[in-house]
């Protein structure tokens, strides 16, 4: 197994993890960190981009626990260019935000490390369940960089930013719970072939969880109707943070991609194509 | 015992979203968590619902009970605990900053 494919994930964790020690001391030392982790990161999905663009689709299985059981990372072409875009827009907001945007905080480049982890995450895993971890550790990590720098403004968008989240990702484990209990697996690759021979009495069932599943993405995506969040977020954080969360919303587009053309593409029996009529009308 | 825990469910997302919809933060941070409450009894209910089964295949038992779904809604209420504890702690800053307990923030004299 190619073990590039983990590191994406293990680097901003350890880079997070070693700011957090040293958190009311040093800020050089946050600074030097934290520039320093999302170098080598840049570098390591450059490589991993490098290798995806001819090779195959890599699969990493986490803790080498055979596929359709254990929890699994998959690169190929759309992610690994996902993960790169994320590193390199990460290394450029955050020499941006050294300048003086980090120091209204002391928490800015573990939370920014965090943020960077969850992302990635979201690029790179193959488990539905496992998405709504990383959809929740990016969240987190977001809530708390919203909320950089304080004022009344900051923290009433953060309010209405984290409770629509909340609602958001409760909606996604109900989409999740109906898709396990008729299909009973949580691997995507898994899910795409059982999905084709589901029995006819449940395919109105694995619609509607398709539908809801949807729904809780185009909020994250911020599309049409379910838009109202982004301009007060994104308009009263800070700009660096600013920048980095418009990669969040292609977060939600990219997994809408991956989503709907993996499990409920065309060859998902009943629920094929599920998405056709409702994209166009909401993009 | 399937027509209770729907039931169940059910009032509790019923309740949850119209806590979430009143103007306070308090009511919404109730209706929040009833909202994952329901949501983690739905989650639990997706292994089918039995009684008295081992979680492992057992050869004295005829059937198991679903172990997956026990360990998604472990991993749920942690991270639905997590969040709901700091969507409080902002709820108290934002009472403190904005001086009312109003999600938009508006004032109370200014509400007609």
């Amino acid at each position: 197994m190619n073990h590039l494919i983990v590191a994406p994930l293990l680097i901003p964790l350890l880079t997070g993890a070693i700011i957090v020690l040293a958190v009311n001391r040093y800020h050089f030392f946050h600074r030097a960190v934290s520039l320093a982790g999302c170098l080598i990161l840049v570098l390591i999905t450059g490589t991993l981009l490098f290798q995806s663009v001819s090779g195959p689709i890599q699969v990493y299985a986490l803790g080498n626990w055979a596929p359709p059981f254990g929890i699994v990372m998959v690169a190929d072409r759309l992610s690994a260019l996902m993960v790169f875009m994320t590193a390199l827009l990460g290394l450029f907001c955050l020499m941006y935000a050294v300048q003086d945007t980090d120091t209204q905080g002391k928490n800015f480049h573990a939370l920014y490390q965090f943020q960077l982890m969850g992302i990635n995450g979201a690029f790179l895993t193959g488990d539905i369940f496992n998405l709504f971890v990383f959809f929740e550790i990016m969240l987190l990590a977001s809530y708390g960089l919203v909320l950089h720098g304080g004022g009344g403004s900051r923290t009433r968008a953060g309010m209405h930013y984290a409770m629509l989240n909340l609602i958001g990702s409760s909606i996604f484990l109900i989409g999740v719970g109906i898709l396990y209990s008729l299909l009973g697996t949580l691997n995507m690759a898994d899910l795409a072939v059982r999905i084709a021979v589901v029995p006819p009495e449940n395919a109105a069932l694995i619609r509607a969880a398709g539908l809801i599943l949807f729904g809780v993405f185009a909020l994250k995506a911020a599309l049409v109707p379910l838009y109202f969040w982004l301009p007060d977020t994104y308009g009263f954080t800070g700009a660096p943070v600013a920048a980095l969360f418009a990669i969040m919303t292609k977060v939600g587009v990219y997994v809408i991609l991956r989503v709907y053309t993996l499990i409920f593409g065309p060859h998902a029996g009943a629920a094929a194509n599920l998405l056709a009529p409702w994209l166009l009308p909401a993009a | 015992m399937e027509l209770l825990v729907a039931a169940c469910v059910g009032v509790m997302v019923a309740c949850g979203v119209y806590l979430i919809l009143r103007a306070r933060t308090f009511p919404v941070v109730l209706g929040l968590t009833l909202f994952s409450f329901g949501v983690n009894i739905f989650l639990f209910s997706t292994g089918r619902l039995h009684t008295n089964l081992p979680a492992i295949i057992s050869s004295t038992q005829p059937a198991y009970a679903d172990p997956l779904p026990q360990a998604l809604v472990l991993t749920a209420i942690v991270i639905g605990f997590a969040m709901i504890a700091f969507v409080v702690v902002l709820a108290l800053r934002a009472h403190g900053e904005l001086d009312t307990d109003h999600v938009d923030g508006e004032r109370k004299k200014d509400l007609p």
